[in-house]
């Protein structure tokens, strides 16, 4: 392949695949069901 | 008691259905083709860019719509103002008249699938496509007998959709589970093969090599955007139906980045299968890439079958693979827009989601046999897919940032984004919804106008453009309008959570 063609192929990758990658870390921890933080057990019901 | 709306059962589920009815055929068939007739390489350039400026602010504006509102797009268009409900049915009647005809190439695919065991195309693939798959008549005006092979493969794509659909947004979840990896990994597979066959690296250098000096043609810079937008199921309801399902406070922007990425990489890397493969067919053949590089059915039903036929070892089996590639990536696009048809329908009049389903895939499966399986149905569907796209969706996706940019307010609509998201996103959002997007594809449809006129789409004769083309767009703006006019059911109307100050006296009553 031209050099060209492999700076494309490694630009291509790094903000496509770079982009789901810092899309996918920036998911908050317990965030799977709702989206929005769940709530802790730490308060019973009396 | 307002009936509670069923939600997806984890954000993996939303987002797997989003990313599958995002990543479709043109992933396969279209990206790799624009890339390299415009500017190889460099075009991922005002690819990102558009991506940026463009697909994700859109995708955000439709996630945002469909959480915020819990509803449909007919609803929740009717919830920002009384009298914008026709934007959300356009959107609607859009995504309708899309699965008349794309459940047709499933049918194709489902043929091919059942040919690629046998490589029954043997050394002529193209006629075989037109002359015994299609068995195309000579004209739009012939529209001869619909064909018993498409018509199968239409009937099996209509009951495998109705099966997915009927009993709700959590089956559709179970489904994307397998049907939005499989497709992944058979690329992979398509690619490794690619890639080690001889002539793939000349094949790579057409779809990579940039030609920078293209960068400065507005032409290309369209195209990227033109890409962006048709890629990810916008403007066709899917996103704000899929969001509407999630619960109320659920994260937009990060689900947008997550979706629209996932898109975008699934195209990249479904280049790689198909450039190598048509490096390796002109390697064989001896004649120039340009000569057999295309885009569409072309490409999918005749280029790739004749460099599968032509592959060393196990050609039957890479037929198979490529053809079940199709099936997959078609499928979950597929019900995604029938989903956005049901959700609309069962929203407003609330009838029962199995009937509604049921006359949807019944009455698209009759237009389909009767229209676009018949042997002049690849015209049809070349017309009537070249109006809904280039005047129908870019105008909703236009109307669309309008009411959120101008009517609702980008800035209030931010600050709701903003209060559920991950990441938060800045007053550049703004821009992109109240300028740079409204440009763009006011650009498009001016272009799309233009060119008609200099140079008539496809030289169809000018009744079929008509009949096809325009009939079909204006009936679409008609239509929207009488089905926002046609009254909810008093009982349905109050059960949707109306917000306090949108609600009505019926609100009251119940």
């Amino acid at each position: 392949m031209t050099t060209g063609a492999w700076i494309m192929l490694a630009f291509g990758c790094v903000v496509l695949y770079g982009g789901l990658v810092w899309s996918l870390v920036h998911i908050k921890p317990g965030t799977s069901k709702t989206g929005k933080q769940q709530k802790g057990t730490g308060r019973r019901k009396r | 008691m307002a009936e509670r709306r069923e939600h997806w059962r984890g954000r993996p589920q939303f987002l797997l259905a989003a990313i599958g009815s995002a990543v479709g055929l043109g992933n396969i068939w279209r990206f790799p083709y624009v890339a390299y007739a415009n500017g190889g390489g460099a075009f991922l350039i005002p690819y990102f860019v558009a991506l940026l400026t463009a697909g994700i602010p859109l995708m955000m504006l439709e996630y945002a719509l469909g959480v915020r509102m819990q509803a449909g797009p007919p609803v929740a268009f009717g919830r920002i103002k009384k009298g914008l409900e026709w934007v959300g049915w356009w959107s609607i009647l859009a995504a309708f008249v899309i699965i008349t005809y794309y459940a047709v190439i499933m049918a194709w695919c489902w043929n091919y699938l059942y040919h690629s065991f046998t490589l029954a195309w043997g050394a002529d693939a193209k006629d075989f496509f037109y002359s015994n798959v299609l068995q195309l008549s000579k004209g739009s005006g012939e529209l001869g007998n619909p064909v018993m092979g498409i018509v199968i493969g239409l009937l099996l794509t209509w009951v495998v959709v109705y099966w997915i659909i009927h009993k709700g947004i959590g089956r559709v979840g179970k489904v994307v589970m397998a049907t939005v990896p499989i497709p992944i990994i058979l690329i992979a597979i398509l690619v490794i093969r690619g890639i080690t066959l001889p002539g793939a690296a000349e094949g790579l250098n057409f779809y990579l090599t940039p030609d920078f000096s293209r960068l400065l043609d507005p032409h290309v810079w369209l195209a990227a955007y033109g890409q962006i937008f048709f890629s990810l199921s916008l403007a066709m309801g899917i996103m704000i139906v899929y969001a509407s399902y999630l619960p109320k406070r659920s994260d937009v922007t990060n689900n947008a980045f997550i979706t629209s990425f996932a898109n975008c990489g699934t195209s990249f890397f479904a280049g790689f299968a198909i450039f190598s493969t048509l490096g390796y067919l002109a390697h064989t053949t001896g004649v120039d890439i340009s000569e057999v590089a295309r885009a569409g059915p072309g490409l999918a039903f005749v280029t790739i079958p004749t460099a599968i036929s032509k592959l060393p070892v196990a050609a039957a089996f890479f037929g198979v693979i490529f053809f079940l590639t199709l099936l997959t990536l078609a499928v979950d696009s597929l019900f995604s827009l029938v989903e956005a048809d049901v959700t609309a329908v069962m929203d407003k009049w609330g009838f029962n989601r199995q009937r509604v389903t049921f006359v949807i895939c019944l009455i698209a499966f009759i237009i389909g046999l009767l229209v676009f399986s018949s042997q002049a149905g690849l015209y049809w569907l070349d017309i009537v897919d070249r109006w809904v796209n280039n005047y129908g969706l870019a105008a909703i996706g236009l109307a669309e940032v309008i009411v959120i940019g101008y009517i609702f307010g980008a800035k209030s609509f931010r600050k709701f984004i903003n209060s559920v998201s991950e990441v938060k996103v800045g007053v550049w959002w703004d821009i992109m919804i109240m300028v740079v997007t409204p440009i763009i594809l006011g650009a498009t449809i001016v272009l799309s106008f233009y060119q008609e006129f200099t140079k008539p789409y496809g030289g169809y004769p000018t009744w079929a453009r008509i009949s096809g083309g325009w009939a079909v767009v204006v009936a679409i703006v008609i239509l929207s309008f009488v089905l926002m006019l046609k009254k909810a059911r008093g009982r349905r109307k109050t059960q949707a959570k109306m917000p306090q100050k949108a609600r009505g006296k019926g609100g009251k009553r119940r």
